[in-house]
């Protein structure tokens, strides 16, 4: 099989990965015979071995039931990237194009302890006391997608109230007409407000109160 | 699909800033970066600080007038850059805004949107611009719902469908031939008597036969229910209406320099007056590319602007 990723590509990744600390599961749940779970496959098992610290577990989405529950997967392909029971936040989709700063920078995030945010932005984020749905879509050829994606990502990740579902809309086409999305990144959040753009995170955090 | 595109500066990394900088560059384009390439070059400890790397080559598919680069996209440019300024002593910060500059005894302060106060001797102003809105009803209500300002990030969703484009420079033309690509038609509004852009490109975009165009041309209001489905458009004195599923407005940039509104002077297009040196109204705040008065905005114009304030800061620092 044709590798996805090439020389120069493992090099720049297995260097944005050096700087993980701690252990990382991928949990990824593949939809079988489809052409986008393949592909992501293959490329989470090429970045896999790049860090001693990334274990990588996938499942069938139709067969593996307890997991897709547990997890709370709605869609393959789907990835949920874990280290002892942080927040919530799934990729669904192919992390391709720029996307794999998505992934990448996820991984990264949830095996550093180190705080990605100021002390202010920090005391907002704790501040966040109802349940919050972020989702935000994306497409592989968007440049300013993974900034939004990201925030989102860290969002979910600092607080157990907050769940984030980054949607990859060229596999997510029926979710992204629901949403009526034709622009990106879009920011969807609790289901009411919505903002486009690579925001930061005092925007996110405003339309959260 | 695949195309694997990694930003390195996406990647938050421990730095520790120094409590003085002699440059602080604003901005994270091309003329940001060759301003830290020669500042640090020069000698001088130098940081970066923009909330995005790329500038306005993030929104360039293609870019065939930069020398020595032909038909690179403008993302691998980007790249390329990028990859240069790293061989060399320059501190980066990513993922910020500046919210505030002072000047006080003679050292800059500038304020971040994560409250942290950075200082510097001399700054470079590089914050390029925004996307130039029509102002018409119905813009701002179907942002990203049909109406936007990014080829490369809304394109392929018009896949086999009509789309407008607005404008008539560099970046109109451009628009037209990237979308012509997926979308059934593509038809361009421009207000003037003819195209203001490059002959190659207008040459280029004339002979696609699925691009249509009308001069003299102003649009007058966006239409649709949950998404763009049309636009009224005004030529001579008689409206009509132009029924489009996306609408891509291509008219140039508004500079940004709200930044230093009350610290220099502004010319009535809000643009930063510069002289040959780069210095700004204010000594020790020089700015470059887009955000200012140089009547030719390119990726060569900016990164040369780059260089020169670089050096004139250096002389400046070191006088």
């Amino acid at each position: 099989m044709e590798k996805l990723l090439n020389e120069d590509l493992l090099k720049q990744i297995k260097e944005m990965l050096e700087v993980m600390k701690e252990e990382v599961t991928l949990h990824y749940f593949y939809l079988k015979g489809d052409e986008n779970s393949t592909l992501t496959k293959q490329l989470l098992e090429e970045i896999a071995p790049l860090n001693d610290l990334i274990k990588l577990k996938t499942y069938d989405f139709n067969k593996d039931q307890e997991d897709v529950n547990k997890y709370k997967i709605k869609t393959a392909p789907a990835l949920f990237i874990n280290n002892n029971n942080l927040g919530h936040g799934v990729f669904y989709g192919v992390p391709a194009g720029h996307e794999i700063n998505t992934l990448l920078v996820s991984i990264v995030d949830v095996s550093n302890p180190q705080a990605i945010f100021e002390e202010e932005v920090l005391k907002q984020i704790n501040n966040v006391k109802k349940e919050t749905n972020i989702k935000v879509f994306v497409t592989t050829a968007c440049p300013y997608c993974p900034g939004a994606a990201i925030t989102a990502l860290r969002l979910a990740k600092l607080n157990k109230l907050v769940t984030a579902e980054v949607y990859e809309i060229h596999s997510n086409q029926k979710i992204a007409e629901q949403y009526n999305v034709s622009g990106v990144p879009k920011i969807v959040i609790n289901e009411t407000k919505e903002l486009v753009g690579n925001q930061p995170v005092e925007a996110f955090l405003s339309e959260m109160k | 699909m695949l195309n694997f595109q990694i930003d390195q500066t996406l990647t938050k990394k421990e730095i520790k800033l120094k409590d003085l900088y002699d440059v602080i560059i604003i901005g994270g384009g091309p003329g940001a970066l060759n301003a830290a390439l020669y500042s640090a070059r020069s000698g001088l400890t130098t940081l970066v600080v923009a909330y995005e790397v790329g500038g306005q080559l993030l929104n360039t598919n293609i870019i065939d007038n930069y020398l020595g680069f032909y038909n690179v996209s403008g993302e691998e440019l980007n790249q390329k850059f990028l990859s240069h300024l790293r061989n060399f002593a320059v501190d980066e910060l990513y993922q910020v805004k500046v919210d505030n500059i002072r000047k006080v005894d003679n050292i800059f302060h500038l304020t971040l949107n994560n409250k942290k106060i950075i200082k510097g001797r001399g700054v470079i102003l590089a914050t390029g611009g925004l996307p130039r809105k029509l102002n018409v009803p119905g813009e701002k209500e179907f942002t990203s719902k049909g109406v936007s300002y990014c080829v490369i990030c809304d394109g392929t969703f018009y896949g086999d469908q009509m789309v407008v484009v607005v404008g008539g420079g560099n970046s109109a033309l451009e628009a037209a031939l990237d979308l012509s690509k997926y979308a059934k038609k593509v038809h361009i509004v421009q207000n003037l008597d003819d195209f203001t852009g490059d002959k190659i490109l207008i040459n280029k975009v004339k002979n696609l036969p699925n691009v249509t165009y009308q001069f003299n041309s102003v649009l007058t209001q966006i239409k649709g229910e949950n998404k763009v489905s049309s636009i009224l458009v005004k030529q001579n004195e008689t409206i009509s209406e132009i029924e489009t599923n996306g609408l891509f407005i291509q008219i140039g940039l508004i500079p940004s320099s709200e930044l230093v509104k009350d610290l220099v002077s502004l010319n009535r297009f809000s643009e930063v007056i510069v002289n040959d040196k780069q210095e700004t109204s204010l000594k020790g705040l020089y700015a470059i590319g887009d955000v200012t008065n140089f009547p030719y905005k390119q990726v060569v114009t900016a990164i040369s602007q780059g260089a020169v304030a670089a050096l004139s800061l250096n002389k400046y620092l070191n006088k």
